[in-house]
């Protein structure tokens, strides 16, 4: 799927944080909102819907039954929705409010800083995960679209309410103070641009699969039991154990019969056996310890 | 509450996939054939082929509506599989320090695994009542209502979603999944909010009392040293010795305080922004471009008869009437009288 929705778009960033100042982060993201006046800068972008930061403790993964993880990190979760592409949105972030970024970021590990800008964007990429699904109910609109749409709309109802006792002149003279006051915002809807050929040619491309499934008269919602074991056990451990002696013997008959000549392996050298290994001194250690 | 925000709830939620053993489908497109593939290959598939919102050309001219357009409390939604998190490489060190403890920075850091693959689920959708009563159950419970197959199918590989059977059952399981959002953001506000900042005069009096308590008793001492006994006695400071111990007291004591204040009042959600929920701004929508196309109109009219087409435009396109005319959710653009399609 796409990162896109109309002119929105929905990135996900997932940075770790050593779990011993995961608690700076959250008080700076407390800060942020106890004192609104250092949100001004977010606020002025002008382009982001909604918003969000999370963090996620290394004990607060949900746990319904599956095994349990040992994580050596907490997380951070960042979703936006915002208009414009993913550079201009970079771009905008780091030269308006390059301070703030750092903040919430402060404890992310390996955070180069939203200065320069390189760096901040290598980041950013290569924590990104892609968005496999993503709706927008206004998808023709900008933020900026919506908010002047609520401020027209508004005004409008507020004419409305007191049309009835007003006179034609009256309600002309409103009109044009109305049309004044929002003539900055008669934006128009439309299509975004189109962010890549592909990204249009996956649009076209999904047409068949998504009328197939949840069209009129079609299949409806994947619903396939899963098979646990596709393969028994004791086919699986046979065939690693090699123990098959005559299937072996069958099978390098057929190699030999292919290649035309008879294997070199009885002629090479014997190697003498190996000595075992002598017994590390500590565990070794495993990938999620 | 930080899921709660501007009248809006923040929903978060992380659902654990079993990725074991695999999955047997037919295919719809290609050469139909059975698909063999792992349980999150699936759950990826599907989230492909589900409809989207009505977006582009193509998805236009496949004419099938987003699943969430059904309901009219959500803004946006998307899901994210989360396979493994990301590693960063070794943490940052000093290397005079490396240096003198003698640090292998060949010896590798522990890399994150996580056990099975998570599917990311977050919302931004409005309340009906401000204060969040009975949410986000409410919420799942009506869009089980309108897409339970759908949600049925994003989530049938997930541990514990066998149970759920019902729209109650999926709310309860989708609050377990829940993790609870820190930081919203939301700005739909057409006129400037009025938010109350915490008191930073009330921040830094029991720290500013401790500080002038420890600055005080150094000045004393100080004036003690210099062997100036008469000023220290004068200022009263004579019998100072328990004044650096109370001050500092005083100073662990005022930034506790205000650490716990401070993530008190940053949980307090920001006051609603009138009428911006999603009814609202379709509705917005669907006025802006009713109000264009008609201010373009009387461009070329006679001024006199203005008040009298304008109270026509009120009365047709009723302003305060959030049920309609109105724009559906899910579409670029309202479809108004006079349009081509």
């Amino acid at each position: 799927m796409s990162n896109l929705a109309g002119k929105a778009y929905g990135m996900n960033v997932v940075t770790p944080m050593r779990p011993g100042v995961t608690w700076i982060n959250n008080f700076l993201f407390m800060i942020s909102r106890a004192l609104p006046s250092t949100l001004s800068g977010l606020l002025g972008l002008g382009f982001i819907h909604f918003a969000r930061w999370v963090i996620i403790r290394r004990d607060q993964w949900p746990q319904l039954g599956q095994p349990r993880a040992n994580l050596s990190n907490d997380y951070m979760l960042f979703c936006s929705n915002f208009n414009g592409t993913w550079d201009q949105y970079i771009d905008a972030f780091a030269d308006g409010i390059p301070g703030g970024l750092d903040l919430f970021w402060y404890s992310s590990t390996k955070y180069p800083n939203s200065i320069p800008i390189t760096p901040f964007k290598n980041y950013i990429r290569a924590n990104q995960v892609d968005t496999n699904y993503y709706y927008n109910a206004t998808p023709g609109s900008g933020q900026r679209d919506i908010k002047l749409a609520l401020k027209l709309s508004h005004d409008l109802a507020a004419i409305a309410a007191k049309a009835q006792g007003q006179s034609d002149a009256q309600l002309a003279a409103a009109f044009e103070r109305l049309l004044i006051a929002n003539q900055g915002g008669l934006g128009s809807p439309g299509y975004a641009p189109v962010a890549s050929c592909d990204t249009a040619a996956a649009d076209r491309n999904r047409a068949d699969a998504e009328l197939g499934r949840w069209g009129e008269g079609g299949a409806g919602p994947i619903e396939a039991e899963r098979d646990l074991q596709p393969v028994a056990a004791a086919v699986v451990i046979a065939s690693t154990a090699n123990k098959d002696d005559g299937e072996r013997a069958a099978i390098r008959a057929a190699v030999t019969a292919t290649l035309g000549s008879a294997p070199l392996t009885d002629a090479a050298p014997k190697l003498a056996e190996p000595t075992p290994a002598p017994p590390a001194d500590k565990p070794r250690e495993t990938p999620d310890a | 509450m930080p899921n709660i925000d501007v009248s809006t709830y923040f929903f978060t939620a992380a659902v654990p996939v079993c990725n074991e053993g695999i999955v047997e489908h037919r295919s719809l497109v290609g050469e139909k054939g059975i698909i063999k593939s792992s349980p999150i290959h699936v759950v990826r598939e599907i989230l492909e082929t589900l409809p989207t919102a009505l977006q582009s050309h193509a998805t236009e001219e496949i004419g099938l509506n987003s699943p969430f357009s059904r309901n009219l409390r959500t803004h946006f939604t998307r899901f994210v599989i989360l396979e493994q998190p990301y590693f960063n490489g070794r943490d940052h060190s000093n290397a005079l320090v490396n240096a003198v403890a003698n640090t292998d920075l060949l010896q590798p850091q522990p890399v994150d695994q996580i056990t099975c693959p998570y599917i990311f689920w977050t919302i931004d959708f409005d309340l009906l009542d401000p204060s969040g009563a009975g949410e986000p159950r409410r919420y799942f419970e009506e869009l089980w209502s309108v897409m339970a197959p759908e949600l049925k199918s994003i989530f049938q590989y997930c541990y514990g979603f066998d149970k759920v059977t019902d729209g109650a059952g999926f709310a309860t399981y989708m609050i377990d999944c829940q993790i609870e959002t820190t930081m919203p953001f939301h700005d739909y506000w057409y006129v400037p909010p009025k938010l109350t900042p915490i008191s930073t005069a009330g921040l830094a009096l029991i720290p500013g009392v401790g500080v002038l308590m420890l600055l005080g008793s150094l000045v004393a001492a100080i004036l003690g040293w210099t062997g100036w006994q008469w000023a220290a006695g004068f200022a009263g400071w004579s019998g100072w010795s328990w004044m650096p111990w109370a001050g500092l007291a005083l100073l662990i004591l005022g930034l506790v305080i205000d650490y716990y204040w401070v993530l008190w009042k940053g949980r307090q959600p920001y006051p609603a922004s009138p009428g911006a929920d999603l009814r609202n701004v379709l509705k917005g929508l669907y006025l802006q471009q009713a109000f264009t196309r008609f201010a373009m109109a009387q461009q070329r009219s006679d001024p006199t008869t203005w008040g009298a087409e304008f109270r026509k435009f009120l009365a047709t396109t009723k302003p305060a009437d959030l049920s309609g005319p109105t724009q559906p959710p899910g579409v670029i653009r309202s479809k108004l009288p006079g349009d081509a399609r």
